[in-house]
């Protein structure tokens, strides 16, 4: 009964951890995605730049809480946020489907090695690259079609970005995005070795 | 004196202003048109008037106004490159507003406990609803926490703008993060520890002394709700109504 309860009170808290480095991933991804993101060839390559901060905080997240279902919750939180970004809601839906993946294989390879680590949150920022860049590719008249009644300026930014994507640009940006999943990743542990450790916050 | 307190659950329900969030979302994202963006504007306008925000309605006509002046503005003016870039990010702050005003009615109008109550009524696993009571509370923290963190960065003579970034981006992004990181870290234990003093670990449903219900006041609202959702979609598809511009 005892152990039940110690249980519990920690899953509590790694619950609460989550929600916290959560707001801050929406926080600085919303930052990031309504400044610099206002370019068009920037908005194609936002996954890639958003793997860099996102990896940090994952680190660190999952150093803390490394609750099962982390990053199911993670992706459907960043998938509700995101739900309308993109037509049929294929944005919020793609970084759900990114995040059960990330959660399988994160438990699949082994909870506590730090590959598991980087490859459940490489899945989950596959997720936001294929949610972002599949529309953009395969639906590009309902995009169209969607944004023809919002304004030419709107409509004369969207044409440029779906110019610039085809199946091969959807490849190459879902490569690039994992790539930096993982270098950042790599720089997150160096920065918990490097400073969190030795604080004593992890 | 004898005032007697009076336990009572806030009305309209916490299940009304996260129906208006989803509504108004949905809209946003069908109708993206000038117009049919400051009639959404204008209707939470109403709401917020209704539920007597009137400092928060005042800002944001404000604001408004300013954004219509500026765009105004960009439509006389045209530089391409910086009218492209500014413009959307106009068109961008003019759809996202709407969406931004229901979430402040949802955040002013609804006590963390009820939010909680209501969304386990609603049978919402305990799993999600934490972390989302967590989001939906720290979120708007997060913008004070970078901008002190902004003024320690000038105090140490670093540049935490986008220039400094270009110029040194890994030594911008780790003193940028790794205080920020800290600082949550070190607010998720205490966040933590208030919780479980609260009971947020108990194993029996949580009760509710102001009873959180959904009534037939609230049902009332949703309805009025929908009905002018799909009032505004049906003028979006009908096509004399795509002619009017502002």
């Amino acid at each position: 009964m005892a152990s039940l309860k110690t249980n519990n009170n920690q899953t509590v808290r790694h619950l609460i951890t989550i929600g916290i480095f959560n707001a801050l991933i929406i926080s600085i991804f919303m930052l990031l995605g309504f400044t610099i993101g206002l370019i068009p060839v920037i908005l194609i390559f936002m996954p890639v730049i958003l793997a860099i901060p996102g990896g940090i905080i994952f680190m660190l997240m999952l150093a803390k809480a490394p609750l099962r279902g982390v990053f199911v919750i993670s992706g459907a939180l960043l998938g509700l946020v995101l739900f309308n970004m993109a037509p049929a809601g294929v944005f919020g839906l793609s970084i759900f489907v990114g995040g059960v993946l990330g959660e399988i294989a994160f438990g699949f390879i082994g909870r506590e090695k730090f590959i598991a680590k980087v490859t459940g949150f490489a899945f989950y920022m596959l997720g936001f690259a294929v949610g972002e860049s599949f529309p953009l590719t395969f639906m590009k008249e309902a995009y169209i079609a969607q944004e023809a009644t919002k304004g030419t300026e709107q409509l004369a930014i969207l044409q440029q970005c779906l110019a610039l994507m085809n199946p091969a640009m959807l490849a190459v940006i879902c490569l690039l995005t994992v790539i930096m999943a993982c270098v950042s990743s790599l720089w997150g542990r160096r920065l918990l070795r490097t400073h969190f450790e030795k604080a004593g916050i992890v | 004196m004898n005032d007697t307190i009076d336990f009572k659950a806030s009305k309209p329900d916490p299940r009304v202003w996260m129906f208006l969030l989803v509504v108004i979302s949905l809209l946003t994202f069908l109708c993206g048109s000038l117009l049919e963006l400051f009639i959404l504007f204008a209707a939470l306008a109403v709401i917020m008037t209704w539920q007597k925000m009137l400092a928060t309605v005042i800002y944001f006509v404000a604001f408004y106004t300013a954004l219509l002046v500026l765009n105004e503005f960009l439509c006389l003016i045209s530089i391409p490159p910086v009218s492209m870039v500014v413009g959307m990010l106009v068109l961008l702050l003019f759809r996202l507003m709407p969406v931004y005003m229901a979430y402040i009615i949802l955040l002013e109008k609804t006590s963390i406990n009820e939010l909680i109550i209501a969304l386990e009524q609603m049978h919402v696993p305990k799993i999600l609803i934490i972390p989302l009571a967590v989001v939906y509370r720290y979120i708007l923290t997060v913008k004070y926490e970078i901008l002190y963190i902004k003024d320690s960065l000038k105090m140490r003579g670093l540049n935490p703008s986008l220039t400094g970034m270009f110029l040194q981006p890994v030594t911008t992004v780790e003193k940028f993060m790794i205080p920020l990181l800290i600082r949550s870290g070190k607010l998720a234990d205490e966040l933590s520890a208030a919780a479980l003093c609260k009971g947020l670990d108990a194993e029996h449903p949580r009760t509710s002394c102001t009873g959180v219900r959904f009534e037939q006041k609230d049902a009332v609202c949703c309805v009025i709700f929908a009905v002018a959702a799909a009032t505004l979609i049906f003028l979006h598809y009908y096509p004399g109504f795509g002619n009017l511009v502002l």
